[in-house]
């Protein structure tokens, strides 16, 4: 009997485990005697903490303990709206409890909690607490504050047009800025605290008919499984619900701007927006998503679609450029027209390295300026930037190291990784460009045939949260095309991300399905 | 039955696309043009006739075990152990056919390309982009050939296309000038690379929309003829009779593209795009081998097969030839014969045992129950 009682308990995910006992075990119960809960308490924040405890007296009879972090908390709302009207206060009767005090504060928001564990966890929250002699129940009182900077312009996704509030590191703000644009009771958003010592809030948004509901359960299942100490940053989540985490195409977005978690919700993706970065995570994406800038929507539709192409045409540059240089000046010489191929040659005549070496200690320099320049000051990041144009860009050619061509090649292939929108996306065709490079060395353009074919081959296999990563090239649904290989203009694009749930196709408009709703 | 993920009837075809042409538009002009001569342009007509009898024979064969590859199915047909030995047929032939395929990439490559590269890098290093391929199963070898096609019928439009200012249409004329028979005896090298449509009889159980099966692969036999016919009428309109001195014609044509005097030698680009062609050839056939010698020892998962059979088939490149001679004898005339055989004539005998058993079993039950 014990045996196969043990069986079970012993596989059940440790998380849920700690739920249980946090829920069933019969130790933190509030005791009625106000020494005993206030003793407990002192233990648990004994030494090195900062809570404050206030004892006093409701109409000279009742004694009552306010327990507060200091810090944490509004202490001028807390004596003005709290404290003093409980002194003041001229009960019927002795015997008060929590909800009677509830009733007659004036403060909109309070809690009645029962466990020693709510308890210490509100105080720590920064929610002052209340107990009263002779009452098994304490209050808590959403006073908490902390400091938090302005809401300011996004600093990694400009736009020339478009709206300038980006995230902040406080949840509430940024839960605001999504509701203030999102004004409909279906923008859901469901609280998940994650980390046994942070105690993150995570905040999963969803337009509640519009995601596919198996997708918001997913993301329950996933995020509930986080077993962690702490979460710092956004990606610390990432890691942990993403399909394949080894793969180095990123499969969330990353994002400081409101508008543009607005945009994906209204496509049926959801949003994690988590207490402490500005940065708030949305899937499912596709490589194409990825590419996309928030400026497409906000600048004429024919525009859009010529960057969009520039674009991509720039991805696959910056990702085969330094290699098809290798493959062709050393395995295809004919390919180049003869004039062309000439100065190339007068160019290389000096330089004592094979294409191969010269462009991987170009690249590998150009990296290494990039990763400087962006964890300087930014008072020393220009300096960074000056002597690597004049070290690498001018004394290196001339002093005969690298050729002229290379510089050319490199620069470009700098151009083109910073044309990409998403910081994030750029990593992948930054890491990959190696390989790459030494395929093209070691077998010409059918090497890089090769390793592009490898690459396909891995996005064809990734997902993210059940979408293929190359939908909707391959599995092809021609009718999310005109969103990806073009963009039709605003009211030719009411595409939501397979919304076949309700009856509704995707890419009809959606006043289409209004009129066929009636 | 292992199923593991599906494709769509479009990416099936789109992957019997490439599994046919990437090969046959290398040699398939010269070896129609040594029998056909000037009507070898009209050969693959005649050779689509084999394709159209083979999509018959596949379609045939799932009509009887729709959940059942040809492996599985001539188990339920003939019985065990003759089921079994018409299997091991297939297991010594598809490493044959695939080794075949390897060794042409391979060979095309040294004289096209790398001459000084030894050919087990360049073979090795497709066979394990392809494996690869495989493992990671069908759904991704299907959207990976979607990708690829693209690039591979690009190819081909980019060549003819560009090619059009170097034509002589005059070079068609005469017309049929010893009668029918030269380009219907020129049929049966594009005829062998047809009964290839039998893929179909191991692909079409990972498809998950069949309604419309017979009318998409009638199709897709047309669309491979006609990319034959224009490759070979291509290559006719430029190099005319030269062209069955070639060995490899179109990469002859190719030499000739040149852009606004700028843009020259572009026979790497085109053997770049080229490559995508085959790897999704090789996919496909590997796949199949993989997935038919786990359904003969009744294995329950491919993977673990993959990277031994890619490894067989790559000896059996070697095995195969001796030089480059041996190479053309494999692709002509008798060797044709063998390929009939194996991927028509005996899928062919299968569905007419399992057909006759069918409809005996119909009349004993007809018998029995009144």
């Amino acid at each position: 009997m014990t045996k196969s009682f043990r069986g079970p308990m012993k596989r059940m995910p440790f998380h849920r485990q700690a739920h249980m006992q946090r829920g069933s075990a019969p130790s933190p119960i509030l005791s009625p005697h106000l020494k005993d809960n206030v003793t407990a308490l002192r233990a648990i924040y004994s030494e090195g903490s900062d809570v404050t405890f206030h004892t006093f007296h409701i109409h000279q009879a009742v004694e009552a303990v306010l327990i507060f972090h200091s810090t944490l908390c509004d202490t001028e709302l807390l004596d003005r709206q709290i404290l003093g009207p409980l002194i003041a206060w001229n009960p019927d009767s002795l015997l008060i409890d929590a909800a009677a005090i509830a009733g007659i504060l004036p403060i909109s928001s309070s809690t009645i909690v029962a466990t020693l564990e709510e308890a210490s966890l509100s105080i720590s929250g920064g929610h002052p607490l209340l107990l009263l002699e002779g009452s098994s129940c304490a209050l808590t009182f959403g006073l908490s504050k902390s400091e938090h900077r302005n809401v300011e312009e996004p600093t990694a996704e400009a736009t020339l047009r478009g709206p300038r509030e980006g995230f902040t590191e406080s949840l509430a703000v940024n839960i605001s800025l999504l509701r203030k644009r999102l004004k409909n009771p279906n923008l859901k958003m469901v609280s998940i605290s994650i980390g046994e010592y942070t105690r993150t809030t995570v905040r999963l948004a969803y337009l509640e008919g519009v995601i596919e509901p198996s997708i918001v359960k997913e993301v329950m299942r996933r995020l509930s499984a986080i077993e962690t100490d702490g979460i710092l940053e956004s990606e610390y989540i990432e890691e942990w619900i993403t399909d394949q985490p080894k793969s180095p195409f990123p499969q969330m977005l990353s994002t400081e701007r409101p508008d543009v978690v607005c945009a994906n919700l209204l496509e049926g993706r959801f949003a994690l927006l988590i207490d402490g970065t500005p940065f708030a995570l949305v899937a499912p994406v596709t490589l194409f998503s990825m590419l996309q800038s928030a400026e497409d929507y906000y600048q004429h539709f024919i525009m859009s679609v010529f960057v969009r192409w520039l674009r991509y045409l720039f991805y696959i540059l910056s990702l085969l450029l330094p290699s098809a240089y290798v493959a062709i000046t050393t395995y295809h010489q004919e390919m180049i027209p003869t004039v062309l191929l000439l100065s190339v040659a007068k160019a290389r005549e000096e330089i004592p390295f094979p294409a191969l070496i010269e462009a991987l200690i170009m690249e590998i320099a150009f990296e290494a300026l990039r990763e400087a320049g962006v964890r300087l000051p930014k008072q020393v990041g220009a300096a960074v930037s000056i002597v690597g144009a004049l070290i690498i860009g001018q004394a290196a050619t001339s002093a005969g190291i690298v050729s002229a061509p290379m510089v050319i090649i490199v620069a470009t292939t700098g151009i083109a990784s910073f044309m990409i929108p998403r910081y994030s996306a750029g990593l992948a065709s930054r890491l990959l460009r190696f390989p790459i490079m030494l395929l093209a060395g070691t077998l010409g353009l059918i090497g890089m045939m090769l390793g592009m074919i490898v690459i396909v081959i891995h996005l064809c296999g990734l997902r993210s949260f059940g979408v293929p990563y190359l939908s909707p090239m391959t599995p092809t649904s021609s009718g999310l095309w005109r969103d990806v290989f073009w963009r039709s203009p605003i009211w030719a694009n009411r595409n939501r991300l397979r919304g076949r749930h309700n009856g509704i196709k995707s890419g009809t408009p959606i006043i289409a399905r209004q009129s066929s709703k009636k | 039955m292992m199923k593991q993920g599906e494709i769509s009837l479009a990416q099936m075809n789109i992957m019997i696309y490439p599994a046919i042409l990437a090969t046959s538009i290398l040699s398939v002009p010269s070896i129609t043009m040594a029998h056909a001569g000037h009507d070898m342009w009209l050969s693959p007509f005649w050779g689509s006739l084999v394709g159209l009898l083979t999509v018959f024979v596949a379609l045939g064969l799932n009509k009887l075990y729709p959940d059942r590859t040809m492996i599985e199915a001539s188990v339920s047909i003939l019985g065990a152990v003759p089921g079994k030995l018409f299997g091991l047929i297939y297991m010594l032939y598809l490493p044959h056919i695939t080794g075949l395929i390897i060794r042409t990439y391979g060979e095309f490559i040294i004289s096209n390309a790398l001459p000084q590269t030894p050919m087990y890098v360049i073979m090795g290093t497709m066979v394990l982009v392809c494996a690869i391929n495989v493992r990671s199963g069908i759904e991704v070898i299907g959207r990976s050939a979607q990708i690829f096609v693209v690039l591979f019928i690009f190819l081909a439009a980019f060549l003819f296309v560009l090619l059009i200012g170097e034509l002589h249409p005059a070079d068609l004329l005469p017309i049929g000038e010893k009668g029918l028979r030269p380009s219907i005896v020129g049929a049966l090298a594009p005829a062998a690379w047809f009964s290839e449509f039998i893929l179909i009889a191991f692909l079409l159980p990972f498809v998950h929309n069949r309604s419309k099966v017979v009318r998409k692969s009638m199709l897709s036999v047309l669309y491979v003829t006609l990319s034959m016919v224009v490759t070979n009428v291509v290559c006719l309109l430029l190099m005319g009779d030269m062209t069955a001195s070639f060995v490899y014609p179109v990469m002859i044509a190719a030499r000739y593209i040149t852009i606004a005097d700028f843009m020259q030698h572009l026979e790497a680009l085109v053997i770049a795009l080229w490559i995508s062609g085959i790897y999704v050839k090789i996919s496909t056939f590997l796949y199949i081998y993989s997935l038919s010698i786990a359904q003969w020892l009744g294995m329950k998962d491919y993977r673990p097969v993959v990277i031994p059979t890619a490894f067989l088939c790559t000896v059996f490149a070697y095995w195969i030839a001796r030089g480059k001679s041996d190479i053309s004898s494999m692709i002509s005339a008798s060797a044709n014969i063998y390929t009939l055989v194996m991927l028509l004539i005996l899928p062919a005998l299968l569905l007419g045992i399992g057909a006759i058993r069918k409809k005996i079993q119909k009349q004993r039950k007809g018998q029995t129950s009144p």
